[in-house]
């Protein structure tokens, strides 16, 4: 068998070359690189079966990221994909402060490190930021809506990148598709070649070995003259003491490799993907936060205000990707070992700390906004109502819309859910001589139907709800003239916030908003008076 | 030279123990680690890859038509517009049935013929249906008459509730 094989592809020196070769000695993180490898090849087979059930499409893609959960395995592969990519981005990270703490980027590694840099680039802002669009939900949307803004900002080009990025004129369907194809099918191209050419330089440079002091180990390296041949004579010295590839380190990277997997394993059963609501320009109480690992550029541009603001976009970005490039070219020379080359390791020191001091400032720094709590399934209705539907056609809600069938402001409290479930499966049912259209609506649009209409209007408040107004709250807020606005002013609430929300605010405001100074009423009203009292905002409209 | 820096034990092969040798072990457990993290994907992926297989339909009764509209003894083919899911959405098509109404019985026939799936028509004239691709012909109540098909035509469940005659049709096995 192996004769075989050794005729048609050359198998034994194969073997020679990749398998049997000897490696230095080496340390558990010199499974880094093993790992980001694996994550790769990870990302790409999620990736190819997750694309078999996606829609690169505003109109279907928030749905068929929900479809794949709906699949045999689907929530579990999109967990994988999901955090296998958060660990993919640590792991470039931390491969690259190993290599440069251990100077592994020096001769003879100088292109090994810049194809290095290249994926790092590629992986953390290419396939973090186009990747993150795809679900269209609005953590996808107003990630994408800062980030073309901040590609807008940079000096002279910034409009034309952010054009081309963008594809449409706005952030839309041409968007959608542009972000696909460079997700799926250039970014891949382009890692692929980094990869291809990362991974072959690693071999035939051979894995370095690790740093030596240079007044114990290799004094004799720091004279000038022919360093170089003293470098390559002394690597291949521990090369030949090492162990061959195969299996001593290969075992060891799956030893590290099988930790990893199981960490995302259990992370994307436990912890799965959130899904936020479908994508909504108009909605004004987003709190948009980058990922994590971007937290530090978050944080960073709070220290620039206004025209100072193009250093922490442009300048800044630039001096580090600089930096990272011309490293092998500024620090050359034989000394490799951290404490021999005592100026680079504070830089790369200081840096890290400052990231990780702004990422974590980044983290802790207070939302804006409050955080809503959003009903998945009424949204769904809602989309139905409208976009499907189109019910609006024919029924007013707020005084918007037809006036052939009843309007349903208060149809939430008119109707039973069973009720308005018999309804959208067979109007003539409940209502015989009914003018509504069956529509043959599926079993789950019935019941996302339900969930919005029955969610619709706090319907009418009793005569006791004004009164219950001016003796709990007028002391700080008020309506039309009634009451002090100390704190806000709720005259036009109902416009903003329905019912279901202002009740859950009355009854707790902490849980709505963490920064709510108002104490809440659960225990000093009874259920009845604040659903009353609810109601009765929800109105003023 | 100082050999403390770079070499951590006896250069060369190791001495075998009793059993298995270092290298065999280091083999052997890597074989397994990449076995267990294969299956464990592999598993996944093709419960995933595979599960259109056993996907299983919902039920969906489609109102047709008022009874009484639904002429007595003649067979009768009436369009609908069926809602369908279609993945992660929902698609309204046209779709045709024949029924055969006798008294307040109805019976709903697949349009397609049970030979190769052609669309066939009821000839008035001879009473029979008539097949276009293999002039296979069908009795009123779905009979093969003649001609190549292997059986007669098939059914759709039905049902009358308060005079509006439902339907849930499904497409036969191996159906395109």
């Amino acid at each position: 068998m192996k004769n075989w094989l050794d005729e048609r592809i050359g198998w034994k020196k194969i073997k020679e070359v990749l398998l049997d070769r000897k490696i230095p000695r080496v340390t558990s993180l010199h499974t880094l690189g093993s790992i980001c490898l694996f994550l790769f090849i990870l990302q790409v087979i999620t990736g190819i079966f997750l694309a078999m059930n996606y829609s690169p499409s505003p109109d279907h893609a928030y749905d068929s990221v929900r479809y794949i959960s709906e699949i045999p395995g689907g929530r579990f592969l999109r967990g994988l994909h999901f955090w296998s990519a958060t660990a993919i981005v640590i792991g470039v990270f931390l491969h690259m402060l190993r290599v440069f703490f251990m100077g592994s980027y020096k001769f003879p590694r100088e292109a090994t490190w810049w194809t290095g840099v290249g994926l790092l680039l590629i992986i953390v802002g290419g396939f973090g930021f186009t990747g993150y669009l795809l679900p269209w939900d609005q953590k996808a949307y107003w990630a994408t809506v800062v980030g073309l803004n901040l590609a807008k900002q940079m000096p002279y080009l910034g409009h034309y990148i952010a054009a081309i990025i963008r594809g449409g004129s706005e952030i839309g369907a041409v968007t959608l598709t542009h972000f696909y194809a460079f997700h799926v099918l250039l970014l891949p191209a382009i890692t692929m070649l980094l990869l291809g050419s990362h991974l072959f330089l690693v071999v035939w440079h051979g894995i370095s070995s690790l740093p030596e002091r240079t007044k114990e180990g290799s004094g004799q390296l720091i004279s000038n003259d022919n360093w170089k041949q003293k470098v390559s004579d002394r690597y291949h010295e521990l090369k030949s003491q090492g162990k061959p590839f195969f299996p001593y380190i290969v075992y060891k990277d799956m030893v590290a490799i099988t930790f990893v997997f199981l960490a995302i394993v259990w992370l994307a059963m436990e912890k799965g993907v959130h899904l936020e609501v479908v994508a909504d320009p108009t909605d004004k109480f987003y709190n948009p936060r980058p990922e994590w690992y971007f937290l530090f550029l978050f944080q960073l541009l709070k220290y620039f205000p206004g025209s100072f603001e193009v250093l922490a976009i442009a300048v800044i970005p630039v001096v580090l990707i600089g930096f990272l490039v011309l490293l092998p070219l500024i620090e050359r020379g034989p000394k490799r070992h951290p404490f021999d080359r005592p100026f680079i390791t504070i830089i790369g020191v200081i840096g890290l700390t400052g990231m990780i001091y702004l990422g974590i400032e980044g983290y802790y720094s207070p939302l804006t906004n409050p955080i809503i709590e959003k009903d998945i399934r009424v949204l769904d209705g809602q989309r139905l109502f409208f976009e499907n539907f189109r019910c609006q056609s024919c029924h007013s809600i707020n005084g918007r819309g037809g006036v052939f069938g009843p309007p349903l402001d208060t149809v939430g409290l008119r109707r039973s859910k069973d009720w308005l479930a018999e309804h959208f499966r067979d109007p003539e049912k409940v209502s015989p001589g009914t003018k509504m259209p069956n529509f043959g609506m599926l079993d789950n649009e019935v019941a996302v139907l339900v969930a919005y209409t029955s969610s619709l209007g706090g319907g009418p408040f009793t005569a006791q709800a004004p009164a219950l107004f001016k003796d709990n709250c007028s002391d700080c807020h008020k309506v039309g003239d009634m009451g002090e606005a100390l704190a806000s002013d709720l005259s036009g609430v109902g416009q903003y916030r329905e019912q279901g929300w202002i009740a859950k605010y009355i009854e707790n405001p902490k849980k709505m908003d963490p920064k709510a100074e108002m104490e809440g009423f659960d225990g000093i009203l009874t259920k009845e008076q604040i659903e009353d009292l609810s109601r009765y905002l929800a109105a003023q409209r | 030279m100082d050999s403390k820096y770079y070499v951590s034990g006896p250069v060369g092969p190791k001495p075998v123990p009793d059993g298995m040798s270092r290298r065999s072990f280091f083999s052997a457990m890597t074989i397994i680690l990449g076995g267990v993290i294969s299956s464990v994907l592999g598993f996944n992926l093709g419960r995933y890859f595979i599960s259109p297989v056993w996907a299983t339909k919902k039920e969906n009764w489609i109102n047709i038509s008022l009874l009484e509209k639904i002429p007595n003894g003649i067979p009768t083919s009436v369009n609908y517009i069926q809602r369908k899911p279609d993945g992660w959405m929902a698609n309204e098509g046209v779709d045709t049935v024949w029924f055969l109404r006798q008294g307040n019985k109805v019976i709903a026939f697949n349009p397609k013929c049970t030979h190769l799936g052609c669309p066939y028509r009821w000839d008035s004239e001879k009473d029979v249906f008539v097949c276009p691709c293999h002039t296979a012909l069908f009795s009123k109540t779905g009979e093969v008459l003649s001609g190549p098909p292997p059986r007669p035509l098939d059914r759709y469940p039905v049902k009358t509730e308060n005079g509006i005659v439902k339907i849930l049709p499904e497409p036969e096995e191996g159906e395109i």
